[in-house]
């Protein structure tokens, strides 16, 4: 982030609604003209490497083990639906949805635990070292708690929410499609939550850790607790992903909390831009195009997705949002010298 | 209820786990003090060893031949990464090299995948090591003790080239100061080169000597590299001693956990890294690096 006047520029337009506004209407419109599956796939991971973005891009740490709060808010919520439907958490159908807002709470308190490890390391690399074994402690739990968690086959056969609106209808997200608006009903808030998390003076705080760790201490605030904070706040984005994520496809599964997810997420952040509103919603679009058109034609999809990371961040350092506004400024000076 | 067999036994397990730990993360310590690259790719690397030499023993039918050619394959492929890729990372932010290595890994893994399929691969010991010897309270295979052997005398050759030789003296002085030695009129991109290379050679032996043991698959370096990143985080990322420590506590303590509950033995380390960074947010050896 040595590029000052990029993230000058970057603010501007931070300041506007613009963001948050691109990103809803892109998920209320793309349904009409996209596969559902890979729109939600898109709201789900921009919702999760919004909460990556916000350790990484904004706080500059980088945690390459962040699919582990994901898997997490996968399974609390999977786990959550699959007693419920069995009856061994005493609940009515019609309050299944319960399983989102423990999903969340859970995913957090696991970044809660993973933010105090992490941040016991010494500084540099090992924070991104421990972030990336507590993803696979997470992982092994997940897979060998199989008697709870189904091991290699996951949870699967989720039952789907239902809704009574006393005395009017019963509403059941049985189908693709209102699962799919139901989800972005729960989504809406917490991109607005995010939107403002990021342009608060909180967010200012976060920012200036990035840049400057030692002098956000010398003016007196507590570095630690800030960093705590960023990592508890993108667990709990990456839960709400998670959640969402079993909503629509009613299974979970070990490849949510798998490493190499982690490193999706590391790259689909870099790939639209890090340390921007929407730059999450640009690399997670263009990450599972590019995965699903590789998947396609070749099982080797990995290799074009490894070369992608490299390329952008040899290349195009701030993704495809730093191409974007590179043409926005040659445009406005050509403006100005007319 | 003390068995002094399966004590005996354990410790060995132990050793043989800590030596090959051992000489992948001495390897990733290398790369990582002189050209401050965290290699995440370092598990492939030892991955291609072991498939290296699965391969010229299928070819040949000589296991003394496929140890030294598997690891020099994988340290040639060093010529291809280093100066196309990674040279042109020297000083960028952290996060970007960690995201490049990333990529590296993907491309490994999947190029890996590409040659030889995705389905595990036996590869047999020579005649000599098939047996098991008899020690003084346990019988113990013979592999997994010239595993233990070969690992080390590997181990103190790197320390002794580090310290004794012109090139090992070039490469201190490069962790230590990178500007000077450019100074002194020595080209440093050679040194790197020579560094890169011999670090992914390290893997590459390791990879090679682990083959006969397990069979040979593609995760094979996933599996390492979680454990590597641990030894690394306790031990200190380029500390010799550190990093021998690291990987003695934690061979010894997955393979007496294996002992109580066999899946226990996956996951121990992370309870110890857990435990130590508690406890010693500084890892083992505390602070102080050296290399």
């Amino acid at each position: 982030m040595s590029d000052t006047e990029t993230t000058e520029l970057s603010v501007k337009w931070f300041r506007s609604w613009q963001g948050l506004f691109v990103v809803i209407a892109f998920f209320l419109i793309a349904p009409f003209f996209l596969p559902l599956s890979i729109v939600s796939d898109v709201m789900v991971f921009t919702m999760a490497v919004m909460g990556f973005d916000l350790l990484y891009g904004y706080t500059g740490f980088l945690s390459f083990g962040h699919s582990a709060y994901f898997g997490v808010g996968t399974y609390a919520t999977a786990i959550f639906l699959q007693s419920a439907m069995f009856k061994q958490i005493p609940i009515p159908d019609t309050w299944f949805w319960l399983a989102i807002p423990v999903g969340i709470v859970i995913a957090a308190a696991a970044g809660w635990l993973g933010g105090f490890l992490t941040f016991r390391a010494r500084a540099g690399v090992y924070g991104t070292f421990v972030t990336i074994a507590i993803q696979f402690s997470f992982w092994w739990a997940m897979l060998k708690w199989y008697w709870v968690t189904g091991g290699e086959n996951g949870i699967v056969n989720l039952p789907f929410l239902v809704f009574e609106i006393p005395g009017l209808a019963t509403i059941s997200l049985q189908d693709m499609h209102s699962a799919y608006f139901f989800n972005l009903l729960v989504a809406i808030p917490v991109f607005f939550v995010a939107y403002r998390i990021v342009h608060s003076p909180f967010g200012l705080i976060l920012r200036s850790i990035r840049e400057n760790e030692e002098r956000v201490a010398f003016l007196g605030y507590d570095v630690h607790r800030y960093r705590m904070y960023s990592f508890i706040l993108s667990a709990f984005l990456c839960g709400v992903g998670g959640a969402l994520y079993v909503i629509y496809y009613r299974f979970t599964g070990l490849h949510t909390i798998d490493w190499l997810s982690s490193g999706d997420l590391v790259i689909m952040s870099v790939l639209g831009g890090s340390g921007v509103y929407w730059g999450p919603i640009i690399g997670s679009f263009l990450f599972i195009m590019i995965k699903d058109y590789f998947s396609l034609y070749t099982w080797f999809w990995r290799l074009f997705v490894g070369g992608t990371a490299i390329i952008v961040i040899l290349f195009f350092r701030h993704g495809v949002w730093g191409i974007l506004e590179k043409v926005s400024r040659a445009t406005r000076i050509r403006r100005e010298e007319s | 209820m003390i068995n002094p067999e399966l004590i005996v036994t354990a410790i060995l397990n132990g050793l043989s786990i800590a030596m090959t730990l051992a000489l992948v993360a001495l390897g990733m310590g290398l790369i990582f003090g002189l050209m401050h690259v965290p290699n995440f790719a370092q598990g492939n690397f030892f991955a291609l060893g072991a498939y290296v030499t699965f391969s010229i023993v299928v070819l040949t039918g000589n296991f003394w031949l496929a140890i030294p050619i598997g690891a020099l394959c994988v340290a040639l492929t060093g010529l291809l990464f280093e100066p196309v890729l990674l040279r042109r990372m020297y000083g960028r932010p952290l996060p970007e090299i960690l995201v490049v290595m990333f990529g590296v890994l993907l491309i490994t893994f999947d190029a890996i995948e590409v040659i030889w399929g995705s389905v595990g691969l036996p590869v047999s010991p020579p005649p000599v090591l098939t047996g098991s010897v008899s020690l003084a309270v346990a019988e113990y295979p013979a592999y997994r003790l010239f595993q233990i052997v070969f690992a080390g005398i590997v181990c103190v050759m790197f320390y002794v080239f580090l310290k004794k030789t012109t090139l090992g003296l070039l490469i201190r002085a490069g962790v230590q100061d990178r500007g000077m030695i450019q100074a002194l009129g020595i080209d440093i991109n050679k040194i790197f080169l020579a560094g890169f290379c011999i670090g992914i050679g390290l893997a590459g032996v390791g990879g090679a000597i682990t083959a006969p043991f397990t069979q040979v698959f593609p995760l094979m370096g996933n599996d390492i590299i979680i454990k590597i990143f641990v030894v690394v985080v306790l031990g200190g990322i380029g500390s010799f001693r550190g990093t021998l420590l690291a990987t003695f506590i934690l061979g010894l303590a997955s393979a007496f956990s294996a002992l109580i509950w066999p899946p226990l033995s996956e996951i121990i380390i992370f309870f110890i890294m857990g435990f130590i960074l508690i406890v010693r947010p500084g890892g083992i050896l505390g602070e102080g690096e050296e290399v």
